[in-house]
């Protein structure tokens, strides 16, 4: 069965935490969806933000959430929360240009189609949370499992994380962080993560979109197509609308009541068309 | 320039590596184990890439040169391709790099002194014959020449190996690393040309075709062996007028007796990298063209190829010698 697409484009924000989520709320004046059945979900629509709870599966399994119950045709994947780091003062920011899972030693490489909003670091996701800081990286426990389910959506250079340090060797992190620390970590980075939401929201929007056997469901309910006139008519109309000769389907289903005659029609039409670049 | 460069950790001492950070210290650096781990994997996008996309330096492990593909020599019986880089400034639509990649990052290999090892052994199995060695394969070779010193590099290794021709491929301008060396005839510095239509309409980030037309003129009356390059020629129905003037232009400017090697082929594709093309830019008039797949190769139809290739042939046979002229075609 083929997805139904609701929207064209999304920001998709996987938070760990309440407490870390709450200023991202407020700020961007999300609402909680009703669709909060498995996770927590808070939406203006254009951003669909997600608590998914600790660790790299909850990250996982709440990104694959998001993307079930709020079908989108090109998404960006943001992570946004707090992480340990031996040295970097409390409330840095930094962006992660390399993220190693700890259990599998898997490695992703978020890819950066505009200049990163602040200082990148390499990420370590572990399963428990971090005390010796060994390496002089960020350690946090979800990004990594949402990049491998982010990955089944989308491309690398649109999915990213944000990570403000809330712990370090000096300042080990305390259980429970009262809201008003969290605020304080996070509410100063939050016109960069604004900025860099634009930005992805203006990126998404020039990813091009191939015509689709979806694009032509009313056809093909009307007229029977074998698989492969379907692709010939897809490919063809393509053609057109490159050059800008798009026939409305509207057009099509009027004039013509065979597949063959509206190949026919539309390899005409290509034939006609002059081939200037 | 580059707002991120990813190196290899086992190279970040080396001299090249160093002196390329100290030039963008304002770049921030990615430490990586192997360049593959950046670059080529899956489920990165090209032409999101091509926006700003990062330098990676790395170290060549093996298949430093290789035989070049039939069908694509300038005259001598053993034809050879290594690349020092993989990918390209520029951003022309037609080229075949975005078909072969998943990234649009540009990857510096700075262990240039296995190159030559790798040359000299293949010479070696040719002793006492020409073998030509094609450096713009994979990248342009000197387009990036301010930062990765290729040229610079590998003019005095060619200059000890006189039987190893060396072809430049190139849509730079750049003159200044021929000019400071002294003239060598096992040299050709050959450069892709489109007429001005065509290279405004696919041929992004390019130089323009006045200022590539001045350098060559200049390394020409200098002494150095200048390459034509017409490939590939995108067919347009007015391509005969705009070609006839393209040439006269071009050699309004060079003298064509001088001139090394002439090669011409029609816009053509391997059907897997046409697909990847086909894809990322749906909307590309040029892309979503009415192609023909002939021998697993997507091209303009037989005929429009043959009416291309003789008109080529003729108008070229006016200003150069017959065997000088290497049509590449489909069929080839």
């Amino acid at each position: 069965m083929r997805e139904k697409i609701d929207r064209a484009q999304a920001i998709f924000i996987v938070v760990a935490f309440e407490k870390e989520a709450k200023p991202l709320i407020d700020f961007f004046h999300l609402k909680r969806s009703k669709d909060s059945s498995f996770f927590p979900v808070f939406t203006n629509n254009e951003i669909i933000l997600g608590l998914s709870g600790l660790g790299k599966v909850m990250g996982a399994a709440c990104l694959s959430f998001l993307f079930t119950r709020f079908p989108t045709r090109h998404v960006a994947v943001i992570n946004f929360g707090t992480a340990g780091h031996p040295t970097a003062e409390l409330g840095m920011l930094y962006q992660v240009g390399k993220v190693e899972c700890f259990s599998t030693s898997q490695v992703f490489y978020p890819q950066f189609p505009f200049a990163p909003m602040t200082t990148l670091s390499d990420l370590v996701t572990v399963d428990t949370p971090e005390k010796e800081f060994k390496k002089t990286v960020l350690y946090d426990m979800e990004f990594s499992g949402i990049v491998s389910v982010a990955l089944k959506k989308t491309s690398l250079e649109l999915i990213h994380a944000f990570k403000t340090v809330s712990d370090n060797r000096i300042h080990p992190f305390k259980i429970p962080a009262t809201q008003s620390i969290i605020d304080s970590l996070i509410l100063p980075h939050l016109p960069k993560v604004d900025t860099w939401i634009k930005k992805s929201w203006n990126l998404l929007s020039q990813i091009p979109t191939c015509l689709k056997v979806n694009d032509f469901e009313d056809l093909f309910c009307h007229i029977h197509f074998t698989e492969t006139q379907k692709y010939q008519l897809i490919r063809s109309m393509q053609i057109l609308k490159a050059h800008g000769q798009e026939s409305s389907l509207s057009d099509l289903l009027a004039n013509f009541s065979t597949a063959d005659t509206i190949l026919n029609c539309v390899n005409e039409k290509i034939k006609s068309l002059n081939w200037t670049v | 320039m580059f707002d991120i460069i990813y190196v290899e950790e086992a190279i970040k001492d080396h001299l090249t590596v160093l002196s390329i950070q100290r030039r963008f210290h304002e770049s921030q650096v990615v430490y990586c184990n192997q360049y593959t781990e950046v670059f080529n994997r899956t489920q990165q996008n090209f032409r999101l890439q091509k926006q700003n996309p990062c330098l990676i330096l790395a170290k060549k492990e093996g298949h430093f040169v290789l035989p070049i593909p039939e069908g694509y020599g300038i005259g001598t019986q053993y034809n050879y391709y290594f690349s020092h880089m993989l990918n390209c400034l520029y951003d022309c639509r037609y080229c075949f790099l975005q078909g072969l990649y998943q990234s649009a990052h540009l990857v510096l290999f700075v262990n240039l002194e296995a190159y030559e090892k790798a040359i000299v052994k293949i010479l070696a199995q040719h002793p006492n014959e020409p073998v030509t060695f094609f450096s713009g394969y994979d990248c342009d070779s000197l387009g990036f020449e301010n930062v990765s010193q290729f040229i610079q590099h590998f003019l005095p290794f060619f200059q000890k190996h006189p039987l190893a021709i060396l072809e430049v491929r190139t849509k730079s301008p750049l003159t200044r690393p021929f000019l400071e060396h002294s003239v060598l005839p096992n040299v050709v510095i050959a450069y892709s040309l489109t007429p001005p239509k065509i290279h405004e309409a696919v041929e992004h980030k390019t130089p323009s075709l006045a200022s590539r037309l001045q350098a060559m003129q200049t390394l020409q009356k200098k002494g150095w062996h200048i390459g034509l390059r017409f490939d590939p020629i995108i067919y347009t129905p007015d391509f005969e007028s705009l070609y006839t003037h393209f040439f006269e232009q071009i050699f309004s400017i060079l003298d064509p007796l001088k001139i090394h090697s002439v090669s011409f082929g029609l816009f053509r594709l391997p059907k897997p990298f046409y697909k990847k093309l086909a894809h990322l830019y749906p909307e590309d008039p040029l892309i979503q063209s009415d192609f023909l797949i002939r021998k697993n190769t997507v091209s303009y139809s037989a005929d429009i190829e043959k009416k291309v290739v003789d008109f080529c042939m003729q108008s070229l046979k006016q200003y150069i010698a017959e065997k000088t002229l290497f049509p590449c075609s489909v069929d080839i």
